[in-house]
């Protein structure tokens, strides 16, 4: 089911609210989270019932390992507690792979070993590659002892729970499940409601309002346009950068809305990332949640920075490489990881110089690298990332764009605005922070938000994170 | 006061208003005539804006049940783009759809009958709706909007008319056309076109159409005709499928006019060398199972004209009001010398012509082979690209 949908804004959302608001008043946390779990499943059957069995296994699988885990004594952690874990990430990992990767391991071997294997492709489970490191993450906390007291609901809940199940933000153990334990989290708070449904409609405006109107302009020009000028390439590509950021961060709006209607606080996964002024920085402000996974579960493990600065650039490009590929199964993914581990690994070098650049000129540098990389992000293949890329560097001319009548006009009226707005325009998070002590203009703000969106929820598209 | 419970109540309750008021203006507006009401008049809802195939699948879908034209243009864009009915022509509706399917058109053919005041359908033939992969409704709610009962149909009336943006926007034009009264509409033109109109457009063809594309642009055109017709099955069912629509229509007394659109060069040599050519043939045999159709699509002058094409799949307007003439029965003797050639190019076949007919198409496509046209190289070299056997021919 989409947020972006009739059956989710007027059905799904108001029975979970009127739910949540009839269950609490029976003061019994087990029947709220026990409402909240079997909607949340009932929320992701809705795609496709058959994956209903996965998630359930894997929820249930890494809840027993977890346990384990956590009863394992401290002194017996180096060998058999050590051995549970690793088994327990093979299992995910293995999961994962087999529906995610396992063609493009044997394509690339194909390739390779001049064979030609194939197996028939699989629909990929939905948001199985957010599960799969959520439950990662418990796996580990409950190894290094991070777990607090939780039954089976919770942790059900942590997983399944709807507002981030689908494309994050990538949430932790202690980031949610205490807060399932709290006496009054479910009694129904009417600041919260109002707080989370505005959020929503930010979220749910970016959506359909903003990023959607890029989509019919970007796939013409990535997917097939044979040879493409230097205005097009450019100007496909900041509409693809503001297409996914718009949409990506948007769910997430829509995601942290969702679950503060229900008490809940979601961590903040985008802080105006395009105002970044460094790589560094970007990482910071794009993809938060699974920016700190990287760091925490793949980047520090690997040594992080304690084996010298040749091993650090090595371990900051391998995290970089497989946060690319866990994206999708693809050798372009892995490219835009890997670039994007190369620019981090310069902007580390570059600090130790000490030389501080132009604000206008570092943002500028930035943006254009990031720009660049999203050029992999985007292209179906390499050698249409190449297309693109000869087009960015003017090697096809320099025309205006002329775009065919089947994109349906002129899409560069909706760029500079909205460019404008991921360049100036303060974060959601600063928009909420502030007073607002009008509440005239704060429903009236919502309705206009909201109202226009819902205008557009007739022809719902899905969110470009689903296909991750 | 701000207390919480008052903020909510007041965020729903502008949200209602919101909703109400836009609702309220589409419905005053009444862009696609769904509704009974008559405060604009339906003169200045002509010409809503019609920007892709979605938008003409909705706007379409509402008007071919409220507009009462003696006269109805059906086909792909094709005929959409090639037969506009520009401004209040109350008599000719054209309910064409870009990327039209076969079970589309018949389905706003079933719903056109209703219409007593119709006498006659063209309809403009396309060879891609009758292929395996064109089969059914190439958007989930068309067969709604077009076959659906009337509970479920009213739902996606409220929601597509009254509580959409795409409404709103079709509205606000409707509205502003309103505003500046009947005075300021373009004064209407007849359809077809006047003779003297149409040799005017045809001089001013010059290089803003197919002639005038550079070679970019061109290969990103011929990019879905070179993957649709490598890929090409003829379906039997879809000529059935014609044929009932085309009874439908002659059961309701209308008369029934077939036309196959002209191709231009580019895409004839799509079909030359992706293999298609004998089964292009084969299809204006089985064509003719729904009737006599008068074919504008074989090679002679016109594929030659690039400037009489917008660009590889659509032909000009001007061209289009020429083929109107002569389907009506029309004279188009002023129209100038250009219009010789477009009148020329229309052959009506019959079962008693068409094997000769046919004969003579193989006879001057064979003429045509190597013939200097950039299209040829360019298509072998897609093709090649494409990884398609049928690239040697």
């Amino acid at each position: 089911m989409l947020f972006n949908s009739y059956p989710f804004v007027l059905m799904f959302l108001p029975a979970v609210i009127v739910g949540v608001a009839v269950l609490s008043r029976w003061r019994s946390r087990t029947a709220v989270l026990a409402f909240l779990t079997l909607m949340s499943w009932v929320f992701y059957a809705w795609w496709n019932w058959r994956f209903l069995p996965l998630i359930l296994f894997s929820i249930l699988f890494n809840f027993a390992l977890g346990r384990r885990l956590q009863r394992v004594a401290p002194g017996a952690r180096a060998g058999r507690a050590r051995g549970l874990l690793a088994f327990g990430i093979a299992v995910n990992l293995g999961l994962l792979g087999y529906f995610k990767y396992r063609n493009f391991f044997l394509d690339t071997a194909s390739v390779a070993l001049g064979g030609a294997w194939r197996l028939p492709a699989l629909v990929l489970p939905l948001a199985i590659s957010f599960f799969t490191f959520e439950q990662i993450t418990y796996l580990v906390d409950a190894y290094h002892g991070d777990t607090s007291e939780y039954d089976f609901l919770s942790y059900s809940l942590f997983i399944s729970f709807f507002p981030h199940l689908i494309a994050g933000p990538i949430v932790r153990f202690k980031q949610l499940v205490p807060q399932f334990a709290t006496a009054e989290i479910f009694a129904l708070s009417h600041q919260n409601l109002a707080s989370g449904l505005f959020i929503f409609a930010i979220g749910l405006f970016k959506k359909v309002i903003i990023a959607d109107s890029f989509s019919p302009w970007v796939a013409p020009i990535f997917d097939s346009a044979p040879a493409v000028v230097f205005s097009d390439a450019w100007g496909a590509t900041l509409a693809f950068a503001l297409q996914l950021y718009f949409d990506f961060s948007g769910y997430s709006d829509m995601a942290i809305g969702l679950a503060l209607m229900l008490n809940i606080v979601l961590p903040e996964n985008f802080d105006s990332p395009y105002q970044a002024h460094s790589i560094i920085d970007f990482w910071r402000r794009w993809h938060m949640t699974l920016s700190t996974f990287l760091r925490d579960y793949l980047y520090i493990p690997l040594g992080g920075n304690r084996n010298g600065s040749v091993r650090r650039y090595l371990n900051l490009f391998i995290t970089m490489v497989l946060g690319g590929l866990w994206h999708g199964a693809s050798w372009t993914f892995a490219l835009w990881g890997g670039l994007h581990g190369a620019y981090v690994a310069v902007n580390h070098r570059w600090q130790r110089f000490g030389i501080r650049l132009p604000a206008a000129i570092s943002w500028a540098l930035t943006f254009v690298a990031v720009m660049v990389g999203w050029v992999f992000f985007r292209a179906p293949s390499l050698p249409r990332a190449q297309v693109i890329l000869a087009g960015m560097a003017g090697l096809n001319g320099f025309a205006w764009p002329h775009l065919p009548y089947s994109i349906g006009g002129n899409r560069y009226k909706f760029l500079l605005p909205a460019l404008a707005l991921v360049l100036w325009c303060p974060s959601r998070r600063t928009i909420m922070e502030r007073r607002w002590e009008n509440d005239y203009l704060f429903a009236a703000a919502f309705a206009v938000l909201a109202g226009l969106s819902i205008l557009r929820l007739g022809d719902p598209s899905p969110f470009l994170y689903f296909q991750f | 006061m701000t207390t919480p419970a008052r903020r909510l109540r007041l965020m729903f309750g502008c949200l209602l208003i919101f909703l109400a008021t836009i609702a309220a203006v589409n419905w005053v507006a009444n862009p696609y005539g769904a509704w009974r009401i008559a405060v604009v008049d339906r003169a200045y809802r002509d010409a809503p804006a019609r920007t892709n195939e979605a938008n003409e699948r909705v706007t379409t879908a509402y008007r071919v049940r409220v507009e009462e034209p003696t006269t109805m243009l059906v086909g792909s864009s094709r005929v959409l783009l090639g037969m506009p009915v520009e401004e209040s022509s109350p008599d000719v509706f054209n309910a064409s759809l870009s990327g039209a399917s076969l079970a589309e058109i018949a389905a706003v053919l079933q719903l056109a009958v209703a219409n007593p005041r119709l006498r006659r359908v063209v309809w403009g033939v396309d060879f891609y709706t009758f292929d395996e992969r064109f089969i059914g409704f190439r958007h989930p709610e068309t067969r709604l909007r077009l076959e659906g009962d009337e509970r479920r149909f009213m739902v996606l009336s409220v929601k597509e008319t009254l509580l959409s943006m795409r409404a709103l926007e079709d509205s606000r034009e409707i509205l502003l056309r309103a505003f500046g009264g009947r005075k300021k509409l373009p004064p209407p033109v007849p359809v077809p076109w006047p003779e003297e109109l149409i040799r005017e457009r045809l001089v001013q063809a010059g290089q803003a159409g197919l002639n005038g594309t550079d070679d970019a642009l061109l290969k990103l055109q011929l990019t879905p005709w070179i993957a649709n017709y490598s890929a090409y099955r003829l379906s039997e069912p879809q000529v059935s499928l014609m044929q009932r629509a085309v009874k439908t229509v002659e059961q309701s007394g209308a008369a029934i006019i077939l036309f196959i659109p002209p191709l231009s060069s580019c895409e004839l040599e799509a079909i030359e060398q992706t293999g298609q050519w004998q089964t292009f043939q084969h299809w204006k045999r089985e064509l003719l199972a729904a009737g006599p159709y008068w074919d504008f699509s074989g090679y002679g002058k016109l594929e030659r004209a690039d400037s009489l094409f917008l660009d590889v799949p659509h032909f000009k307007p001007a061209v289009g009001q020429v083929i109107l003439r002569r389907l009506l029965g029309e004279d188009c003797s002023q129209c100038g010398e250009m219009a010789g050639l477009i009148w020329d190019a229309g052959v009506l076949v019959d079962t008693t012509t068409v094997d000769q007919y046919l004969t003579r198409q193989d006879a001057t496509r064979t003429d045509s082979m190597g013939r200097d046209h950039r299209c040829v190289g360019m298509v072998k070299e897609m093709l090649r690209a494409h990884g398609s056997d049928a690239a040697g021919r």
